[in-house]
């Protein structure tokens, strides 16, 4: 099933861009991806927009408009902060099912604050579903199970700037210390506010096309997307995991989502969690990096603490994890951090990296999970 | 009482049964599948697992214990309402003897104060008073008091 793959990729800084219409922001991100595809927007097939948080019905279908009238479908798609890889699996399966040989996808978002209203009515009412809260729980619950600390959850986010401070697309460009982060407010215990990912603008695209197209392209590196899965709840649903959920059983063996997910690519793919050389990872807060590289397999369950304080994790580590700075550093444009994953795991793997380069990746891996139980795990190869 | 004596009154239907007389502690909500035996915190209609929409409503269990827990430093957006001036809240994963898992606001909003394993048992306190002058009442989960 190794028959698609992407053959460019482009990304419009994620930051701060009150004055800037969002069309033009996804425009810059469209444009980069074709130039770096050598290919045309005339040879554009079908296209996907993601969008979650900015409240403009139509926008991908302006700013298709604005790139060109070629008559395309597109379809507007919200699978909340996991939108960039389930957009990255419907084009993988619009190209397998043949109806199509090459497909953009493009995310963009402005996301100015929390989000208003994730809960039931009655759990927004008394303020209990506040994305930091279910977030926080699991990293309550994280420290109390493995015996990490607040102190381990700072180094995550070290580490994130560490990168990202390399990373002209970031929306910050300092470096932290751990002193800083654990100064830093208090948000949601056990979590301080530079330990969480900031809402920010952005956009990212990427075309993704056929094997054949790539020979009739003549793309000199293209990445095989060797697998894209999405995932939602299966009952049970794992204990706490951030969702509305108002209760679950604990009496049966509950699979989080990112896991469930994570097994189904790597069947998919021929592959498993030892073969993946770099991992871009959702981390809406610097837990959250830890517990899904867990559940991505990429090490056992309580270990990747005690692997990000060896250095594991780091750019020059064995297994870098969001070399990009992760959206800790970014900046979370929901709509298009997904993508923004998959623009970073390209680069590296064709040596595009430049201070951030990893150590020559053949096999990367990128995850997103969003609000109420959603994932999506992509599997790219060299 | 007479009618126009204040009521009780529980934030949503199907989801606690408020204490009724003196002695009576009350209870919160549950259903369960008659199909698979499943449970749920807050009467449902249908089962999450099977489908089958053949539940019974069920009293849980008023006490429990912490599974794992925040304080939440900042207030959450609308429409949570925030007291002037805010005070941090506790919320916590709730495990009931009946091998339920439910999200509960805490009494306590001290993290040094609240430990995983911890007795908890059921508590209601007055949220707001809607527009007939009734006290809108919520569920919370608070330390054990020793006996």
């Amino acid at each position: 099933m190794s028959d698609v793959v992407i053959a460019g990729v482009g990304m419009h800084k994620f930051g701060r861009f009150p004055e800037k219409d969002p069309a033009d922001i996804a425009i810059e991100a469209i444009l980069k991806a074709l130039k770096d595809s050598k290919m045309t927007y005339q040879d554009i097939q079908f296209a996907l927009c993601g969008r979650v948080v900015i409240n403009r019905p139509g926008l991908g279908i302006e700013i298709l408009a604005k790139v060109g009238m070629t008559g395309i479908p597109i379809y507007e798609i919200n699978a909340m902060c996991a939108t960039g890889g389930a957009m990255l699996k419907l084009a993988k399966d619009a190209i397998t099912s043949g109806s199509c040989e090459v497909v953009l996808v493009f995310g963009i978002d402005k996301h100015k604050g929390m989000f208003e209203e994730l809960g039931n009515p009655w759990q927004n009412r008394l303020g209990m579903k506040a994305s930091p809260i279910s977030f926080a729980t699991v990293a309550q619950k994280y420290m109390h199970d493995h015996g990490a600390t607040e102190e381990d959850f700072a180094r995550v986010a070290v580490k994130a700037h560490k990168n990202g401070s390399k990373n002209p697309l970031a929306l910050f460009q300092n470096e932290l210390t751990i002193e800083q982060v654990l100064k830093s407010p208090m948000v949601a215990y056990p979590l301080h506010l530079y330990n969480f990912c900031t809402p920010d603008d952005g956009a990212a695209a990427v075309i993704v096309c056929s094997k054949k197209a790539a020979k009739k392209f003549n793309l000199s590196q293209p990445i095989t997307i060797a697998a894209s899965v999405m995932q939602t709840a299966q009952y049970p649903p794992s204990v706490i995991e951030p969702s509305s959920t108002p209760s679950t059983c604990i009496n049966k063996k509950a699979y989080p989502v990112v896991q469930l997910a994570a097994k189904k690519a790597y069947e998919m793919a021929g592959l498993g969690p030892e073969d993946v050389n770099v991992a871009e990872v959702q981390d809406t807060e610097s837990a959250h990096e830890l517990v899904h590289i867990e559940q991505l397999g990429l090490c056992k369950p309580g270990e990747a603490y005690k692997l990000l304080r060896q250095g594991v994790f780091d750019v020059i580590g064995r297994l870098p994890v969001n070399p990009s700075g992760g959206i800790q550093c970014k900046g979370e444009p929901p709509g298009a951090s997904g993508l923004g994953q998959v623009c970073e795991i390209v680069w590296q793997m064709r040596g595009q990296a430049g201070v951030r380069q990893t150590n020559n990746p053949k096999v990367g891996i990128c995850q997103v999970f969003g609000w109420n139980h959603i994932a999506a795990v992509s599997i790219l190869k060299k | 009482m007479g009618d126009n004596a204040k009521k009780q009154v529980p934030l949503m239907e199907g989801m606690m049964k408020l204490p009724q007389s003196p002695g009576d502690k009350g209870h919160l909500i549950g259903s369960k599948c008659r199909s698979c035996g499943e449970l749920f915190f807050i009467k449902r209609e249908m089962c999450e697992n099977c489908q089958s929409q053949d539940l019974e409503e069920i009293a849980l269990t008023n006490t429990g214990k912490l599974y794992a827990f925040s304080v939440m430093f900042y207030p959450a957006p609308p429409p949570y309402k925030p007291p002037e001036p805010f005070i941090p809240y506790g919320l916590g994963w709730i495990e009931l003897p009946e091998g339920l898992v439910l999200f509960s606001l805490l009494s306590e909003n001290d993290p040094k104060k609240l430990k995983v394993g911890m007795e908890l048992e059921l508590i209601f306190e007055k949220l707001e008073e809607d527009k007939d002058g009734n006290d809108v009442m919520v569920y919370k989960f608070q330390p054990k008091k020793a006996n």
